[in-house]
């Protein structure tokens, strides 16, 4: 897996997933996840995309996937 | 290993803007992200971060230009989200400009399914992002623009002025301070008028804090209007625009900032600002809490509880950015951390089979034997 991290960190991503057995996608999906639980909690981000996604409705709208 | 400042949007940030327009639960996105859309959303991120952070030099939107444009130019390419990526795409970018206080401009927007149709590289983007960007009307709340009065309020509110560092309701509850010293006919914003401030919103920490001692939106400002009185009419007629704060509600403010930093907190909330209030002890908001009944021991007891509680997230969340990195690392020195153990360990083990051999014990042998 190809990482747009520091080499060095990427070399030692490899070593802890190595180590634990798991691949490299889910030690990420584990970090990735860890972020997630605090973007919840943040009250302001979710007002701000609350507001966001109300305020542009429309044009999200027009992005979305043609229904197949 | 150095830190380099992220663009403040971070791949957990992201994958809660596309759990939103996809209507999929953020953990439900996570399980569905493969090896090759985990490499596109991380890429997108880092892209992001790398444009906010080469473009240093230039002024602040300029950055969170190129920024949102290397977002939104990476995921609307890599396509790691199962369906609607352009719309995921584009919600991730206002997210981000949102984060900064920024958004584009509504003509902008409307032509913007036709410009991504076009695949333009992220510089171009960018270019056509930084013409149409202005400053955000964010929170709206009962017809009353806030963000409007925020930035007239020339006191600072641009971001890294004095309130840079104030949460969003922290913000509203200063605006909604200056409104109520207006609506009182005051000159000046008081402390008296930042306890109203912060009595607007009952659901932060200083609203419930207040709440919970019994003290009331209605109570305090009766309590003002009866100390106007009392001073044979403080009331006047104030013109609209900016209104100064009085030196102790400068002095509230100031403290809520040390109390921010006290509980190491990164930005300063409406709880912050109470503590503050509760600080200076003198000023005419203190008073009226005193008079309405209020122990301020126990407020401040409860406001803090109320903050701790609450997830410390200001304005830009994850101001140092690259926060995917830092929960890495932090996996990676745990991991160290075990390795180095264990290499302690294999060596007290061989330094202890070396004794065993000094003394003519075989360590490798099933019983000890001493040999003569």
């Amino acid at each position: 897996m190809v990482l747009r991290l520091d080499p060095a960190l990427a070399e030692r991503l490899q070593v802890v997933a190595d180590a634990e057995g798991r691949s490299v996608s889910d030690v990420i999906r584990e970090a990735i996840g860890e972020l997630i639980e605090r973007r919840r909690r943040d009250k302001d981000f979710i007002r701000l995309l609350e507001d966001n996604l109300a305020r542009h409705e429309r044009v999200l709208r027009a992005l979305r996937d043609e229904p197949s | 290993m150095s830190r380099r400042r992220g663009c403040g949007l971070d791949a957990g940030g992201v994958v809660v803007v596309a759990a939103r327009v996809l209507a999929i639960p953020p953990e439900g996105i996570l399980a569905l992200l493969g090896e090759r859309e985990l490499t596109a959303l991380t890429t997108a991120v880092a892209a992001a971060d790398e444009a906010f952070a080469a473009a240093g030099e230039t002024r602040e939107p300029d950055r969170v230009c190129s920024a949102a444009a290397a977002l939104l130019t990476a995921l609307a390419a890599g396509r790691p989200f199962p369906r609607d990526n352009r719309a995921v795409a584009v919600a991730a970018a206002l997210q981000l400009l949102g984060l900064h206080r920024l958004e584009p401009d509504p003509a902008f927007l409307d032509d913007l399914p036709g410009v991504l149709a076009g695949a333009p590289d992220a510089g171009e983007l960018a270019a056509l992002l930084r013409g149409w960007v202005h400053v955000r009307p964010s929170l709206t709340r009962g017809g009353f623009d806030v963000e409007e009065k925020m930035t007239g309020g020339g006191e600072g509110f641009a971001a890294g002025g004095f309130f840079g560092r104030f949460s969003n309701d922290a913000r509203a509850a200063i605006v909604y301070a200056q409104e109520d010293a207006r609506q009182l006919g005051h000159p000046i914003i008081g402390t008296e008028h930042v306890l109203c401030g912060l009595l607007h919103d009952p659901e932060t920490p200083a609203g419930r804090a207040l709440a919970r001692t019994g003290i009331t939106l209605d109570a305090v400002l009766a309590e003002i209007q009866a100390t106007d009185r009392a001073r044979s009419g403080r009331r006047g007629r104030v013109k609209g625009g900016h209104i100064p704060f009085s030196p102790r509600a400068k002095k509230v403010l100031e403290l809520a900032m040390r109390e921010a930093l006290r509980l190491g907190d990164a930005g300063v909330g409406t709880g912050h600002i109470l503590l503050g209030v509760i600080r200076e002890g003198e000023g005419l908001a203190a008073q009226v809490l005193t008079r309405l009944g209020a122990d301020l021991r126990t407020l401040r007891g409860v406001t803090t509880g109320l903050i701790e509680q609450t997830t410390p997230a200001p304005g830009v969340a994850d101001p140092d950015g690259q926060a995917v990195i830092a929960s890495v690392e932090a996996l990676v020195e745990q991991r160290d951390r075990v390795a180095a153990e264990r290499d302690a360990l294999q060596r007290e083990v061989e330094r202890l089979r070396t004794a065993l051999r000094i003394h003519g014990i075989d360590p490798d042998e099933g019983g000890a034997s001493v040999s003569a």
